[in-house]
């Protein structure tokens, strides 16, 4: 099974998310609550999946990143967003990055994926 | 939060139990269970969550064989619970409400972000379709303030929107917020309105 790999470098206000996995190349900005900042670390045994309890711009449910195993926090997504405004601990990019990401991944809620978070 | 936890974790573990027993005491013999044993489950689920218990259902083997919980399943069961119960406190069922604010109070009290986006987005719409009927529920369970009051305060400017709507939900119903909750626990209540 494929293994993927999500960058998350962290600045004092926004950062930069990257994946790299064949022809999908992302390299966007990224959010956070920043009161409500995960430890930064590497994530093992991360998900491509959908949220249950929120909705995208189409009404369907939110394709994220399931993140688990998180300290002192539970139900950490990367999830779709343009702000930090969007953000109750999540990290958020925008929808359309979210989604090439979310599409490459496979197959959905593998556990198949590893997300590294640093503060630069 | 840790004095908000210290405080009100008890209680609300002594109200699930109870709920958690009565209901499914009321288990039939008929072989399909009704409505109200399936709530008895969901309230077995919210003790096992605040008390930490692994529920084997939702145990599987990891790349090394070892058993640990399924995290993803476990955050899928919530989205299901949370999209059940907001659709009966959405119906106006009085169960189902109370349910939905509890599931509220464990999302906070568990840093669920999550839920507690979905609560930001979602809780004040309830709110509004019966503000008087909310704060009773408040008044009743006062252990349920603190995190109702941060979803409804954290509602304004959530996602970029409604951020200047706050002033003007303050003035309109500080009166009935005043009325129904009395000094005490109206305090408690608006504090969460930073």
């Amino acid at each position: 099974m494929a293994k993927y790999t999500i960058k998350v470098n962290r600045g004092k206000k926004d950062g930069t998310l990257k994946f790299n996995q064949g022809a999908v190349n992302v390299s966007t900005k990224c959010w956070w609550d920043p009161k409500v900042k995960i430890p930064a670390r590497t994530y093992t045994g991360c998900s491509a999946t959908t949220m249950r309890s929120k909705k995208n711009s189409k009404g369907n449910p939110r394709e994220g990143i399931f993140i688990p195993s998180v300290p002192g926090h539970k139900g950490i997504f990367i999830h779709m967003g343009t702000s930090a405004a969007w953000s109750d601990g999540c990290i958020v990019i925008k929808e359309i990055d979210l989604l090439k990401i979310y599409n490459a991944i496979v197959p959905k809620n593998g556990k198949n994926t590893d997300v590294i978070v640093k503060d630069i | 939060m840790t004095n908000f936890l210290k405080q009100n974790v008890g209680a609300a573990i002594i109200i699930l139990l109870a709920a958690a027993i009565s209901l499914t005491g009321c288990r039939g013999d008929s072989g399909k269970e009704p409505e109200v044993n399936r709530t008895g489950d969901d309230a077995q689920f919210f003790v096992n969550a605040m008390l930490d218990i692994k529920d084997p259902q939702f145990l599987s083997k990891d790349s090394d064989g070892i058993e640990r919980i399924d995290e993803l399943k476990v955050e899928q069961k919530w989205g299901d619970l949370y999209n059940k119960y907001e659709k009966s406190a959405e119906a106006g069922d009085e169960t189902g409400f109370r349910y939905f604010l509890f599931i509220g109070f464990l999302a906070y009290s568990q840093h669920n972000a999550e839920l507690m986006e979905a609560f930001s987005s979602d809780l004040m719409p309830i709110y509004e379709k019966d503000a008087a009927k909310f704060l009773e529920a408040l008044n009743e369970l006062p252990f349920l303030i603190q995190s109702s009051g941060y979803y409804l305060d954290n509602y304004f400017g959530f996602e970029d929107k409604n951020a200047d709507k706050k002033p003007e939900f303050l003035k309109n119903n500080k009166p009935l917020i005043n009325d129904i909750l009395g000094p005490e626990n109206g305090i408690l209540f608006l504090d969460c309105f930073n």
